[in-house]
């Protein structure tokens, strides 16, 4: 899975956001790292909703007072589950660095 | 922000406006989130966003193409997959195109593309002698050993000046006594072409020299065939023409300078040679700056020089330089870039027939693309569909095309008896896949293009209105347009293919003056120094046609040309007795004939009597003629008798007592008169190459294998090369022509299945799209036979201005096919009137059915229809 798709799952994990929200959610989440320009933040929006891992929330569930402009999007159950998994292969990988630092820190005292 | 908005519009059309809002409220939040920072930051922000529409503008529209291409031509397969019948008739036609321009771009590059195996190729230039008047006009020979002597000791414009001739030798050991094509080449000549032995030494200047060890070169393939490729056959021997040859070195594969020779022996160029013998090859390397204009100055200044000095042999000749390259391209090569135009002709029509073809398809087409068109597509975009329709098709037809010019290219090898130089070689290489896939391209865009120019063009309102039923008069007009010029295409072909035919047929009908079947030939070479000695020959040609007599149910003969007239200022008439000899009446060779060989040759005898055992060395000096050279050197008058002498010019050439007339050989060879022929006893002047010929009763095999054996016991090392029937020899001498009638009677022949296919389509389109209106005035009581009438006046319509368009490019391209014709009327009445009448046949037997059927038009069920 690429980063910033990642990035946005991720920010929209919690709850449905608008095109601002995620830019801001995952500045948030990088710390300020990856700042997601308008345009490429919607071409992956589309690519992620052609690929069914997320969708427009339909009118009637949009939060109260948004502007009925703004698009909401939300993880598909397929989205969710492409998260997880990418989730387990970060933590898994976070893992497999930690222990071998570890190994090669006590070899070398 | 504006300037935010104007970059957007680079962005699809379809993604800039489903999110236009969006993307700028995010734009202008990312800027008021810098408005704290500073202009510089603000700046930095807004570069951002910039640099953020453009890549994703690129990905984006990039991503949209692929996939809209994708579609397309998901559509195309599918649409092509729909109609079989259409699908088929465009990949074969275009198949069967592409593999004809395949075959005959093979043999132009052959002819011109291949690159040469010399180094420094534009520096080697050939120099020969010509004559204006004293050989046919645009011929050449080469130069005599003396001239070349003169001009390569007279001369500063050249490097290097080197002399090669070719010949043939009978290498009997290691293989069975085998005639090999071989070269004498002077020692430098290798190194000016810049080519060395891959095995072993150069010839040497030594080597030439009188009394140096006989040494040869061999070619690649003589050292597979006579050593199994050994490496060690450097300082082995060989037979060559009875005599023990050192082999000295192995020239590389693919290598048989000048034409084809095998095997190469040292010469050395004889200052007394015959001055009139001009069969020396000369190759010259030009000085590095020196241009050919100077280098043909300066041997045209020595060749004036050579007439004062020797007008008796030089009169009226001249000498000439020309590019190695350009004299090996001569007249077949462009003889087959004629035929390129033919066949790109023929590939024209293809297109034009299957776009026609696909405009009928376009009634459909047109409200589908009117529809999409309205929908919101770009012209281009709808022109891709039909392009990729036709470029799927071009695909299948090319790779088609390449199989069937794989297969042409190997018929016209086997087809090609004669030896054929080694610098042409008839394969597909690269250049010739290139040009099979960029032929097929630019087929298949044009008639993509024609389709889909046509079917994007114009008013796509109306055609949704008239719910799609045929194009409209506009299509009608071009229809028709594209059929007449593809008629008149194949118009040309026809004339052209009626044309070589005729001159084939000529040639063939030529039965000659005696009985082809049951005749076997033979060549005997007889080559090598033990040969020099008259004396010789004569003992073992008696030997052998002791031996022969008793083969049982055959009759053979053996007999040598005699060459009477030399090119060049020899005189070429024959002396008779009491009379001054009229011109054109003497014979340019006699035949040297042993007892019986016009009754294997079946010639009749007309007066006097045949050679026989009586006409000794020793005995009255004898001859017998043709019929023709009686009737022209005596007029009609009595014969037997008379004397001639056949080469007045040579003081040792005794007269003749012509004892004899026999029929003629041949008839009206060539468009040309009968022609003189003289016979002289063998004994009484015996010459080589001899030919064998054996007379068997038909179709009993002839005693190949007893007459090997027979001259097998007088010289074991003769060959008996070149056994073959008449026919075939005959077949052999017209090969050119057929092969070429034959090419052009296939481009012809495809061409008319093409315009069957044309008209037939475009009429019943036609009948098609007027079925309505042929119902109505049906039910009005017109009567059938004349509707059918109307779709024959209308297709006859366009073949007519179709065929008299083409009758006049026939006109203007016949006299291209030039020496092909053997002498025939480039406008020949019969082919052009012919192709004519063929294809005005051809096109109303094509139009019959969409005919029958507009007769047949059934008003209650076309009107219930609509």
């Amino acid at each position: 899975m690429k980063p910033h798709d990642f990035q946005i799952l991720l920010a929209l994990a919690e709850e449905p956001r608008h095109g601002s929200g995620i830019v801001r959610a995952v500045l948030d989440q990088t710390a300020g790292a990856l700042r997601l320009w308008p345009v490429k933040l919607y071409a992956a929006l589309e690519s992620l909703a052609e690929e069914g891992l997320i969708e427009a929330l339909p009118d009637r569930e949009r939060p109260p007072g948004a502007s009925a402009r703004r698009h909401y999007y939300r993880p598909t159950r397929a989205g969710r589950q492409a998260l997880a998994a990418e989730a387990d292969r970060l933590a898994h990988l976070a893992d497999t660095a930690r222990t071998r630092l570890a190994r090669r820190q006590r070899s070398r005292s | 922000m504006r300037l935010y908005r104007a970059l957007l519009r680079l962005l699809p059309r379809g993604f800039r406006l489903t999110r236009e809002a969006d993307l700028v409220a995010l734009a202008r939040e990312s800027l008021d989130a810098a408005r704290g920072a500073g202009a510089l930051a603000r700046l930095r922000v807004g570069a951002a966003l910039a640099r953020d529409v453009v890549r994703q503008a690129v990905r984006l529209r990039a991503g949209r193409f692929a996939r809209g291409l994708a579609q397309d031509l998901r559509v195309a397969f599918r649409r092509l997959r729909r109609s079989p019948l259409r699908s088929t008739v465009t990949v074969l036609s275009l198949g069967i195109g592409l593999a004809l321009n395949t075959t005959v771009f093979s043999l132009v590059n052959a002819f011109y593309l291949r690159p040469s195996e010399f180094p420094d190729p534009a520096r080697l230039v050939t120099i020969f002698e010509a004559s204006a008047t004293q050989l046919c006009a645009g011929c050449s020979v080469g130069t005599s050993a003396p001239g070349y002597l003169d001009w390569r000791d007279g001369t500063r414009a050249f490097e290097r000046l080197e002399a090669s001739e070719e010949t043939a030798v009978v290498v009997s050991a290691p293989l069975t006594p085998e005639r090999v094509s071989a070269a004498r080449v002077t020692p430098g000549l290798f190194a000016a072409l810049g080519i060395a032995p891959r095995l072993g030494r150069d010839f040497a200047e030594a080597d030439a020299s009188p009394g140096a060890t006989a040494v040869a070169l061999i070619g690649d393939r003589l050292w597979r065939r006579g050593f199994g490729g050994d490496p060690g056959v450097v300082g082995r021997d060989l037979r060559v023409n009875g005599g023990p040859v050192r082999i000295v070195g192995v020239l590389p594969p693919d290598f048989a300078f000048p034409s084809v020779a095998e095997i190469w022996l040292p010469y050395r160029p004889d200052p007394a040679g015959d001055r009139s013998d001009r069969s020396v090859g000369v190759i010259g390397r030009l000085r590095r700056g020196v241009s050919i204009e100077a280098a043909r100055a300066e041997v045209r200044a020595l060749a004036a020089a050579q007439v004062r000095e020797h007008p008796e042999t030089q009169a009226e000749w001249t000498a000439d330089v020309v590019r190695l390259a350009d004299a090996r391209t001569g007249e077949e090569g462009r003889v087959f870039l004629i035929m390129l135009g033919a066949v790109a002709l023929v590939l024209l029509v293809t297109c034009a027939n299957i776009a026609a073809l696909a405009l009928g398809v376009s009634a459909e087409r047109a409200r589908e693309l009117a529809l999409r068109s309205a929908l919101g597509g770009g012209r281009l975009r709808l022109m891709r569909l039909p392009v990729l329709e036709a470029l799927v098709a071009g695909v299948a037809g090319g790779a088609l095309g390449l199989l069937g010019a794989a297969w042409g290219i190997s018929l016209a090898r086997i087809r090609i008896s004669e030896p054929v130089p080694y610098y042409i070689r008839f394969t597909i290489d690269w250049r010739v896949v290139v040009f099979c896939v960029v032929a097929a391209v630019a087929a298949a865009v044009l008639v993509g293009l024609l389709t889909g120019w046509h079917a994007t063009r114009g008013d796509l309102v109306g055609v949704l209105k008239t719910g799609g039923r045929g194009g409209g008069r506009g299509s009608g007009r071009i229809r028709a347009g594209l059929l007449a010029a593809e008629l008149a295409v194949v118009v040309v072909l026809l004339a052209c293919a009626g044309l070589l035919a005729r001159s084939v047929v000529r040639l063939a009908d030529d039965a000659g003056g005696y009985d082809r079947r049951g005749l076997t030939l033979a060549t005997l070479p007889l080559a090598g120094d033990r040969y020099e000695d008259p004396a010789w020959v004569r003992d073992r040609v008696a030997e052998l046609r002791d031996r022969l007599r008793t083969l049982p149910g055959t009759t053979t003969a053996l007999s040598a040309t005699v060459f009477l007239a030399g090119f060049g200022a020899t005189d070429q008439l024959v002396r008779i007795e009491g009379a001054p000899t009229p011109p054109q009446a003497s014979p340019r060779f006699a035949f040297a004939v042993t007892p019986g060989f016009f009754e294997a040759q079946g010639l009749r005898l007309l007066a006097g009597r045949a050679f026989d055992d009586r006409d000794t060395p020793s005995a009255e000096p004898v001859a017998i003629v043709n019929a023709w050279m009686a009737e022209h050197l005596w007029g009609g008058a009595p014969v037997v008798g008379r004397r001639v002498r056949l080469r007045p010019a040579d003081p040792d050439d005794p007269w003749r007592r012509v004892v004899g007339v026999v029929s003629d050989l041949d008839g009206d060879r060539r468009g040309r008169g009968g022609r003189s022929y003289a016979y002289v006893p063998f004994d009484q002047g015996p010459a080589r190459p001899l030919q064998l010929l054996a007379r068997t009763v038909p179709d009993q095999a002839p005693p190949v294998a007893a007459i090997r054996e027979a001259l097998a016991a007088v010289d074991p090392d003769e060959p008996l090369s070149d056994v073959r029937s008449a026919d075939e020899d005959r077949a052999r001498s017209v090969w050119f022509a057929g092969y070429f009638a034959m090419f052009y009677a296939a481009f012809a022949g495809f061409g008319l299945a093409l315009a069957v296919v044309g008209v037939f389509g475009v009429a019943a389109q036609v009948v098609g799209e007027r079925m309505r209106e042929f119902g109505i005035r049906i039910a009005l009581g017109a009567d059938p036979a004349r509707l059918s009438r109307v779709v024959l006046r209308s297709s006859g319509g366009v073949a007519l201005a179709g065929i008299l368009a083409g009758l006049a490019g026939a006109r203007l391209a016949a006299p291209l096919l030039g020496s092909l014709l053997f002498g025939a009327d480039p406008v020949d009445p019969i082919a052009l009137g012919g192709a004519g009448v063929v294809l005005f046949v051809t096109v109303l037997v094509a139009s019959a059915w969409p005919a029958r059927r507009a007769a047949r038009a059934d008003p209650a069920v076309i009107l219930r229809a609509d």
